[in-house]
Formats: structure tokens, sequence, C-alpha cells
């Protein structure tokens, strides 16, 4: 409870800061009334066309990649389970490069998020496949490897074909995952796919707890297994898909979100999932947030700054997989 | 500097002065391409990049046809049997390590930083070509080409490119934009020499033109969105754009000298229809441009730039 | 009458029949022990007794197939106990325990009076509530055996289905999980038990089901009755020693047979 009530504080607070804060400096008042002013001055264009899409989708994508975690962790009973370390997310990636590499994004802006999912849900087939469900770690992170590579190594083909000098630039840096001016109309044909994905993975609590008991006890406690399955698919497939397709590849959050909340809402999946999406949108924001204020040379880019929190995480839950498989 | 000389000392070593003139020459980048076919010396060129045919990013890409290209490997440089490859500033340090390693004179060209550094370049490679006659005229003219336009107030202007690009303080864009009459603000803009600016700062100092070398009419995909923010459409009203073929400052070559009068073209242009004046220098107007010339019809305004200047002509009118 | 039954079950896996043509039915008030050999398809039999298995044959809940009940309703009515049952998470065990509610939940959540007095009453059976607040994690086989048959009680079944419940747990733990399957029974429970423990069914069990190697029944006959027919020696391939106590008979694996003792 007191982690539900610190989450939903902190929430608007960061929602607030990341409208707030950014590389240019406009006095908080401007944007403020930008907002409302309906006037035509920078700062309201900054405030409406910028700042707002940056700071909605930055909560929107977080609170996506939390719950996926956390509902993929839930589903394959496993604290290593992350949409990025299974390959969602560079599948996903794969899908939307495809989208701008063949212009499809410019004609049609639904491309950009269909092609996202349609990545990321060959990515869950395949992993399906590959390391089946009741999967060890080991077999789950050696068949996340090789989707991730695989992935990887077609987007790389896209960009040694790309037509343009600076298309390949520009994929190669919006592969590494920013928020950095995207506009409300990345917001407008993403929302809808990630709000339905986190409702969907939202409703899975119950029957997660009981697959905690294993897949047999869970089908007699009425859980319907195959429906459990689609609709786990079907969620992350929504949230992360459509999430990625629009800041590129942003990992660990889904990681590092759950694997913090945990002790704290009695290790129980449907006690993690809605605490796991909030404070993913807080994570991301923070980050974000982060992004624009550390001095670097040029903007850090979100997914590095996701990557370099969440790679510690990783390897400090192998370590703690390894002492419990000895 | 002192690199420059060293450079120009190591060619020097490969060439001995008074050397029978290289009949079997290889470019090894698309710039070094452009000092080849400005000098026209497709007859003693064995090889070119892929690229240099590509007319939006070679200035001399009609020139090009029918010479021979190479995939820029060691091996297939060899295959070509050459008596000279020139690199460029960015060539691959590994393929070119490797042809010097197997004997084959290299002559390196430094990549110019200003409009100046040239001139220069093109009279080395005219000598190694056997051509020095040829090449010192066109160096003259280049350099007659070089006057500095006259002082007083400069539209500010600023390339961007996608992902927010924009060339600073350093480079050939920026000389380019100053011999064209332009202040290049990119530098202020991301507050490095060169570097990454946001929309929103873009926003808040917006130059008087904003330079679009991106666009590919020929190719859908990335790099044609660079003006799709929302933001930016509605601030459209606050600068000109201009779009500028990348060929004439993709690389620093002779034909970037030629380039400064359409960039001050287009840009008198762009900032002309909105401002309902032509404040700029008309640079470089009326002289021989002999052999550099490069067709009118390359310079492609593109679509782009010229939807810009048309949705903006109620605004600035 | 009847309250979960099975007719004519067959399944094969890999061309091998497991389960051939076989009928298993228990009553309220019935301690079932399905017993055999190991590959004789008890653990199948269980499964597809609780729908978890589509097999050939018909298994009916109160006289209506299975097939035919909704999901949750057969759920609140068939308890099932899997075979080493474990939890992945490090829950408490009253969490754990209140896992066994789930049939039971309203869409909407909360827990009802009536949630918590059966999980109240579940722990106590079980005997677990002392240590109601460790992680179930924690807990050594025995603790976590029992904990897990808290949990299928605390659904409140009206049918229990428990596939090994005592296997690895030591002898007195291995009798208070047996006696309270009788008690469970004996309060009008039907009660079916997977177990390898021949001492344990013949002294528990009202009833005894004996699958054979080729997954037909070999006997379905109370525990007095099974011994005296010298199916169980001839099924196991094993010499049993017999004997009684307190009125009720026992018997004990003495030796395996040879192939000409068996002819």
């Amino acid at each position: 409870m007191a982690v539900r009530i610190a989450l939903l504080t902190l929430f608007p607070i960061l929602l607030v800061a990341s409208f707030l804060i950014g590389p240019a400096a406009v006095p908080a008042g401007d944007l403020l009334s930008g907002l409302f002013s309906g006037q035509a001055s920078p700062a309201a264009l900054i405030a409406l066309e910028i700042r707002l899409p940056r700071a909605l989708l930055g909560a929107l994508v977080g609170a996506g990649l939390g719950m996926a975690g956390a509902a993929l962790q839930g589903y394959l009973r496993n604290p290593l389970a992350e949409p990025s370390l299974i390959g969602a997310s560079s599948s996903a990636s794969l899908g939307a490069v495809l989208a701008i590499y063949f212009g499809l994004s410019a004609t049609a802006p639904l491309a950009l998020p269909v092609a996202g999912m349609l990545g990321a849900g060959l990515a869950m087939l395949l992993i399906q496949g590959l390391a089946g469900r009741d999967a060890s770690v080991l077999m789950l992170i050696l068949a996340g490897l090789a989707v991730q590579t695989l992935a990887g190594s077609l987007t790389s083909l896209a960009l040694n074909l790309a037509p343009n000098p600076h298309a390949a630039l520009e994929i190669a840096f919006w592969l590494l995952g920013s928020l950095t001016d995207r506009t409300n109309d990345h917001l407008l044909v993403s929302a809808p796919f990630i709000i339905a994905g986190i409702l969907v993975l939202g409703g899975s609590g119950r029957a997660l707890d009981a697959l905690g008991l294993g897949e047999r006890t869970a089908g007699s406690m009425g859980v319907d297994l195959n429906a459990l399955r689609w609709r786990i698919i079907i969620g992350t497939v929504l949230s992360v898909g459509a999430a990625v397709a629009v800041t590129g590849s942003i990992g660990f959050v889904g990681l590092v979100v759950p694997h913090l909340l945990r002790r704290a809402t009695g290790n129980q999946p449907s006690k993690l999932l809605w605490p796991s999406a909030l404070a993913g949108a807080c994570l991301l924001l923070a980050a974000d947030i982060l992004v624009r204020l550390l001095p670097t040379n040029d903007e850090l880019k979100l997914g590095v700054v996701t990557g370099l929190i969440g790679a510690p995480f990783f390897f400090h839950l192998l370590l703690k997989t390894r002492e419990r498989m000895r | 500097m002192r690199t420059g000389v060293a450079l120009l000392v190591a060619a020097l070593m490969v060439l001995p002065v008074g050397a029978a003139p290289a009949t079997r020459v290889v470019s090894l980048s698309l710039c070094a391409d452009q000092f080849l076919l400005a000098l026209d010396a497709q007859a003693q060129t064995a090889g070119l990049t892929r690229l240099a045919g590509d007319e939006h990013l070679s200035p001399y890409a009609d020139r090009a046809a029918g010479v021979p290209i190479h995939d820029g490997t060691a091996e297939s440089v060899l295959m070509l049997k050459p008596d000279l490859v020139i690199a460029g500033g960015y060539a691959r340090a590994q393929t070119v390590g490797m042809l010097e390693r197997l004997g084959v004179p290299v002559l390196r060209l430094k990549t110019p930083q200003t409009l100046a550094d040239i001139p220069p370049q093109i009279e080395q490679v005219a000598d190694a070509l056997g051509r020095g006659e040829q090449g010192r005229a066109l160096a003259a003219r280049l350099r007659a080409m070089l006057t500095q336009p006259g002082e007083g107030a400069r539209p500010t202007a600023a390339l961007y490119r996608p992902g927010g690009e924009v060339p600073g303080s350093r480079g050939i864009v920026n000389d380019m934009m100053k011999a064209a009459g332009l202040e290049n603000i990119g530098g202020k803009l991301s507050g490095r020499p060169n570097g990454r600016v946001a929309v929103e700062t873009l926003l808040l100092n917006p130059p008087d033109l904003l330079v679009l070398d991106s666009v590919r009419p020929d190719r859908p995909g990335v790099g044609q969105g660079v003006m799709d923010h929302p933001a930016l459409t509605a601030a459209r009203t606050e600068m000109a754009v201009a779009g500028f073929p990348i060929a004439w400052w993709l690389c620093a070559s002779p034909a970037s000298i030629e380039g400064v009068e359409r960039l001050a073209e287009v840009a008198g242009k762009a900032l002309g229809v909105k401002r309902g004046s032509l404040p700029l220098p008309q640079a470089g107007e009326g002289r021989n441009l002999g052999d550099i010339s490069v067709k009118s019809d390359d310079v492609r305004p593109s679509p782009t730039g010229e939807g810009g200047a048309r949705r903006r002509l109620p605004a600035g009118g | 009458m009847s309250l979960l039954s099975a007719r004519n079950i067959r399944f094969s896996r890999g061309g091998r029949p497991v389960l051939d043509g076989v009928d298993l039915s228990v009553g309220a008030g019935e301690c079932v022990g399905l017993i055999g050999p190991n590959g004789a398809g008890k653990s199948t039999l269980l499964s597809v007794m609780a729908g978890l298995l589509k097999a050939d044959g018909a298994v009916a809940l109160d006289g209506k197939p299975l097939e035919k009940w909704p999901r949750p309703e057969r759920a609140r009515r068939i308890g099932f106990l899997e075979q080493g049952a474990t939890c992945h998470w490090p829950l408490t065990v009253e969490r754990v325990v209140t896992l066994g509610r789930l049939p039971h939940a309203s869409p909407w959540g909360g827990e009802a009076a009536a949630d918590r007095a059966a999980i109240a009453r579940a722990m106590q059976q079980c005997d677990v509530t002392h240590f109601a607040e460790r992680s179930v994690t924690s807990l050594s086989g025995g603790e976590r055996a029992r904990v897990m048959l808290a949990r299928a009680l605390a659904g409140d079944p009206s049918v229990l289905l428990a596939d090994e419940p005592a296997a690895g747990l030591d002898p007195y733990h291995q009798l208070q999980v047996m006696e309270l399957l009788a008690g469970l029974a004996a309060d009008g429970m039907a009660v079916v038990v997977v177990l390898h423990d021949l001492t344990l069914a013949l002294r528990h069990c009202t009833r005894l089901c004996l699958l054979d190697e080729a997954g037909k029944v070999a006997a379905d006959t109370g525990p007095g009755e099974l011994l005296d027919s010298g199916a169980l020696g001839r099924v196991y391939g094993i010499e049993l020693l017999r004997g009684g106590h307190e009125g009720a008979p026992f018997a004990l694996p003495w030796r395996r047979l040879t192939a000409e003792m068996r002819a």
C-alpha cells in the first residue's frame, strides 16, 4: 500500500517535471499558459507540440514496458523475463525500421505502430516455439539471444541497404531509443495500442497468481491456460510493439521495475502488475529528465540510460539465479 | 597544418618529381572522385567509387558515365592495376594501409576545412596526372571565385539534417555559407562545433533561413520528414526554408566553390519570397566557370523547399 | 450415487496405450486409493478426471459431463493437488492458501467473510497456521506439502483429487496427511488419492483401484478383498507379507517374484 501511495505521489511530480524541463530554457509560467492560450507563440508551440507529447509518451511507454515486464515474469515464472531480453523489443524495432525504410510510415502513420507490433508478435511466437511455455532460465535467455541476434542482423541489413546517406544514420540513432522531438502524431498513433495492451495485461493478475502454483494446478483452479497465453502475447505485442515503434528500443525497464517492487508487493504477480506500470512510467520519465539535464556533449539517448541502469540489475539477478540453481 | 605538410611530404616521397604521369588512377572515395572528374581526367581514370555516378551525391555524376567503378576493397582496387591511388580524408585507413604495404603509390588528400584549401589540392592532383598546366589554370579560376562577399548585415542560417543534426562553425558547410553571405548559427544553436539541435531550441532561436539538404525525392524513407514536426510546420512563418542539393558540400571539392553561387541563389530566392526583397549579394555572378561548370539543371530545389515557399507566401507577403 | 465418474477412459501416448478402457467413480464419503506400478497411468487418470487432459471416454461430475460445466464452477467443485506441488514465488503460506479461494473470487476482488473462514479452516486442518507468515520457499518438504494441501482445501471442493500427497514425507507427516484425507472423506468429501505406499493405501482408503501396466483396471474393491484376491502381488510382481492389527489388514512388500514364480 505504501508503495502505491509513493508511486502515485511521484508520478504526477515527474510528469510535470518532464514537461517543464527541456533543452531550451523556457519559463514554467510561459509553458503552462501556453498550454491553454491557443496562441502560436514559440512557448505555446513548445508546450503543446514538443513537451506535452514527450512527457505523455514517456509515461505511457514506461507504463507499457513496466506492465509487460511484470506480466511476462509472472507468466514465464522467471524474474529474468523482460520484453527486450526475449527479443520482443528488437523485433519491434526491426518492424518499425522496415516501415520507415520503405517509406510506409510517411504515407500511412499507423504503419509504424502496426509494423512494430508485427515484429514483436513474431518474436513472441518464435520465443514460444524455441523455449516452450515452461522455459528454464537458460532456454529463455538463449532463445531471446537468438531472436535478438536475428532481429539485429536484419536491422543492420536494412541499414546497409538504406538508400539515403542520412537514413542509415538516422535509423541507427533512432534504434538507441529516445523521446526527443516525438510529436503528438506519434502519441496519437501509439497511445491507443499501448493503453489497450496495458489493460489486457492488467487483467491477467489472478491467472498469473494461479500459474505460480504450476500449470496443472492453475488449470484445476479454473484458469484457461490457452486464453492466458494469448492474453499475455497480445498484451505484450500491443504495449511493447507500439511503444518501441515510436521511441526505438528502450531496454531493461521491464526488468528493473518489477524487481524493485517484487518484495514490497509480497512477491505476488497480481499485486505487481499495476505498481509496475506506474513505476515504469516514473522510471522512464525520470530517465528522460536525466537525459535532458546531463551536460553531455550530445543529448544522451534514453535507451542508453535505461541500459546503463538495467544491465547491473541483470548481472545481479543472474548471480542470484546462479546461487539458486546450485 | 603540420599534418598537411606531413601528408604533402609523404605524397612527394611517393611521387618523385619528374616521375611519369599516372595513367591508371583509382580514386578511393567520393571526394577524391570529384578531383579527377573536375580535371576531366576520365581517360586516365581506372576506377571510381560507386557513388561517383549518383547525381544526388556527386556534382560531376554525368562525367562519371562509362568509367569503371569498384567496391572500395583492396583486392578490387588491385585488380584495376592502378599506378596511383587517390584517397580522400575519410578514406578507409585499413584499405589504404594495405595498398601501401603492397607497393601501390597512394596520394592522400586531406579533407579541406575551408574553400581556400581546395585549389592547392586540385594542383596537387593535376601534377600527379601530368596535367600541371590545366590544374594551375583551374585552380586560378577557382581562386578568383573566392572573393569575400561584401560587409554588412548577413541573414542567419542553419543547415538542418534528420535527427536534428546541425553542422556548426567548422567545416566546409560553414565556409560555404559564409562565402554565400550567410551567417551560420548552427554552432550557436547546438552550443558546440557540430551537434544536434532540439526542435524547441530551433523554435526559440529561428534562423532567417533553414537549409535542408537531405531530401531525395527519388527515394522515399528516412530523411524526408525533417520538417514534419508540427511545431516546425507552425514555425515556418518565422523562417525561410530552402532546399539545397547535398552534392555541393557533401565533399569539399572544386564543385563546392561553384556551389557557393547556387547556395546564394537558393537562399536569396527563399529569403526574397519571405521578405519581398533580395538582400543577398549575388556571389560569383557572371563568372566564367570553364571546366568546372556543372549543368544548372543539377540544382534541384526540393519539393519540400518549394512547398515550404508556397506555404509561406501569405504570411510573408 | 457417485459424485465424479470416469467411464471407459482411453488415452495413449506415443502410440502406447496408457489408459485402456478404465472406469473409476467416487462418491461422497469415499476415499479411493489409486494404486499400481510405475507407468500404469495413475497420474494420467487423475488429470483426465480433473478435466486437465482430454481423453476418449466420458467423465461426469454429478451426472453431467465435465466439459459441460462452466470452468469456474468446475474449479469450485473439484480440488486438485498436483504431484510435488510447489510455488514459484516466495509467497507467504497464508497467501498461498488464500490463492485456493481463486475459484470463488468475484471479478471485483476483495475477500468475503466466507473466504476468510475457509482459509482459516484449511490452515487449521493441515496444521500450518503457526507458520502462516513464513515464505513458502523456506519450508521443509513436509511443511510445503501440507501448505499445498491446505491450498486445495481452501476452495471447499466436494471432490478432491490428490496426486501422491504423501510422497517424500516422513512417516509422521505421511500419517498426518492420510488421516486428514480419510477424515475429509468421512465428513462427506469424495477423495481420490494416488499412492505408492501400499501400507498407507490399505490402511486409510475405503476402496482401492488397482491399475496394471497395460492401463486396465485389475481390481476395484475394498482393501481386505483386494488383499484376498491376490491381485496386488500379481500386478506389482511381488510377494506381500500380510498381517492384521487392531482389526485392520496390512501388507508389507516382502520380495520380488522371479519369472518362474510369476508363471
